[in-house]
């Protein structure tokens, strides 16, 4: 593929990348970072992308890396100099729900980082259950249940079933 | 009903964390809008022209020294 095609369609890929960090991270800025690191790193190994399979899989997988190895260690000392960095987000154009959004990324960023990750590869990036598997290296099953655990404990979190979460 | 979902069935029954969901079927539900209303608000946030700039750039570059 040429890089022009390539590019082409990574800039389709750009808003779910960006969805993916900000809930990921909790922090717009620091999302936006994370974003342009992976489109980098993407570039200077386009040709290790395998046409014809999934590129937001590829992308996210990327991202993954530079987020576990690099970004989280940088993440956590800015957090411990301002400080939590849950609830600040702002999510332009929220609804009027009956639950803000404002509470539900306040859920998102309290469930266990691979619960989280996992609700965000399946709801936000529209993977299956073979892509996350094979992203996050776990088989199928282990995917189902560390999802509906996260759903569990999201559902806990944002008071629709009784009971306190766990 | 083919003896195929019947067995599928069974396997379900036999392994319920894997398969079933740990919610009842309205709270699923909920749940499910929430979380998509969610994913649909973030997705469609505009993308900031930094993105769109820093491609240009590979790009640039790129055709500079290809």
């Amino acid at each position: 593929m040429s890089k022009e095609g390539f590019g082409g369609l990574v800039v389709k890929e750009i808003p779910y990348l960006r969805a993916f960090a900000i809930a990921m991270t909790g922090n717009h800025a620091s999302a936006d970072d994370l974003v342009q690191e992976t489109l980098v790193k993407a570039w200077s190994h386009h040709a290790s992308f395998a046409e014809g399979t999934n590129l937001r899989g590829w992308l996210v997988t990327i991202l993954r890396n530079t987020y576990f190895t690099e970004y989280r260690r940088r993440q956590r000392e800015v957090q411990d100099s301002e400080g939590t960095l849950a609830g600040r987000i702002v999510i332009e154009g929220g609804q009027q729900g009956k639950v803000e959004m404002n509470d539900v990324q306040t859920a998102i960023d309290r469930l266990p980082e691979d619960q989280r990750e996992i609700v965000l590869m399946i709801g936000v990036l529209e993977l299956s259950y073979e892509e996350a598997s094979a992203i996050l290296k776990v088989n199928i099953g282990t995917v189902k249940s560390r999802l509906n655990r996260a759903r569990a404990r999201l559902a806990q979190l944002l008071g629709l079933t009784s009971g306190k979460p766990a | 009903m083919s003896g195929d979902d019947n067995g599928e069935l069974e396997k379900r029954k036999l392994n319920p964390a894997a398969d079933e969901p740990a919610l009842d079927a309205s709270t699923q539900l909920q749940l499910g809008r929430i979380l998509s209303q969610y994913s649909q608000d973030l997705i469609n946030q505009p993308v900031p022209d930094i993105f769109l700039a820093l491609l240009a750039k590979l790009e640039a570059r790129e055709r500079e020294a290809p």
